[in-house]
């Protein structure tokens, strides 16, 4: 029998491993929405519901550690979380008032661009619901998603409002 | 297009007049469903069916908000007052009851 030990794998390591307990305390806080019927849940729903609760974990680490502060701007708080998670070679934010833009190039957790799988139609995109979820964390209050137009693969726009 | 079929569009995202405006988040897409589904349905069912979205998004949900999105959907010509039961609501308040059913 061979045992393998903890290994200490820096920073990288402690965020995948945070994003895969806000995936488990997600999958909790979600099932009866996304396991439902009744909802009519569409993968992309799921998605930015269970990607809200990884969003959240990593902004709960990157608080923790120091990475960013509650009282930094939202641009420096995305940009913290795009120095922890490699989220898109290219990630343009726009916040007016109480409303975010953001147009995503080239991203690097897409499961179709990345992944290569086939998505059916669907869309899968987490970006909305983890930028949702870690700056919800940070300012203590509720953005929404309110729009996404998600062209699969290539560019995609996502908004978010905190008063909806 | 009657109301109840730009419903049932709008709440699949398949509105495309819709799609090059606003496109309903997952809170308006489902109180646009429920409504849907429902015929007649009181804003205390609405709030009920709406506590697991609440839930699974860590947003609260209220009766304020939601009435602003049910009074958004019929200025967009998408929901129709008949839909959704706001008078009983308003007899409930009245009666010293809150939505829960819990005497105030």
């Amino acid at each position: 029998m061979k045992i393998f030990r903890r290994r200490d794998k820096g920073m990288d390591s402690k965020y995948l491993n945070r994003m895969i307990i806000g995936l488990g305390h997600g999958l909790i806080r979600t099932r009866d929405f996304i396991l439902n019927k009744e909802y009519g849940v569409s993968t992309q729903d799921a998605m930015d519901s269970l990607s809200i609760w990884i969003g959240r974990e990593l902004m709960k680490t990157m608080l923790e550690n120091g990475v960013v502060n509650v009282r930094d701007s939202d641009e420096r708080l995305v940009n913290g979380l795009m120095g922890v998670i490699n989220l898109a070679d290219e990630l343009d934010v726009e916040v007016k008032n109480d409303h975010i833009k953001l147009v995503v190039q080239k991203c690097l957790i897409c499961p179709k661009r990345i992944g290569g799988y086939d998505l059916e139609g669907n869309t899968a995109c987490p970006v909305g619901g983890v930028l949702t979820g870690a700056i919800s964390y940070a300012r203590g209050i509720d953005p929404t998603v309110t729009k996404n137009r998600l062209q699969t693969a290539e560019i995609c726009h996502i908004e978010m409002e905190y008063n909806t | 297009m009657s109301p109840e079929e730009k419903l049932v569009l709008t709440s699949n995202y398949d509105f495309n007049e819709l799609k090059t405006q606003q496109f309903p988040n997952v809170i308006e897409k489902q109180v646009l469903l429920q409504i849907s589904k429902h015929n007649h349905i009181s804003v205390a069912v609405l709030l009920q069916k709406l506590s697991v979205v609440s839930k699974a998004i860590n947003k609260p949900i209220d009766k304020d908000s939601l009435l602003g999105i049910v009074d958004k959907y019929i200025e967009k010509g998408i929901i129709n007052k008949h839909m959704v039961n706001l008078e009983k609501e308003k007899s409930i308040y009245n009666s010293g009851m809150n939505l829960r059913g819990d005497v105030m």
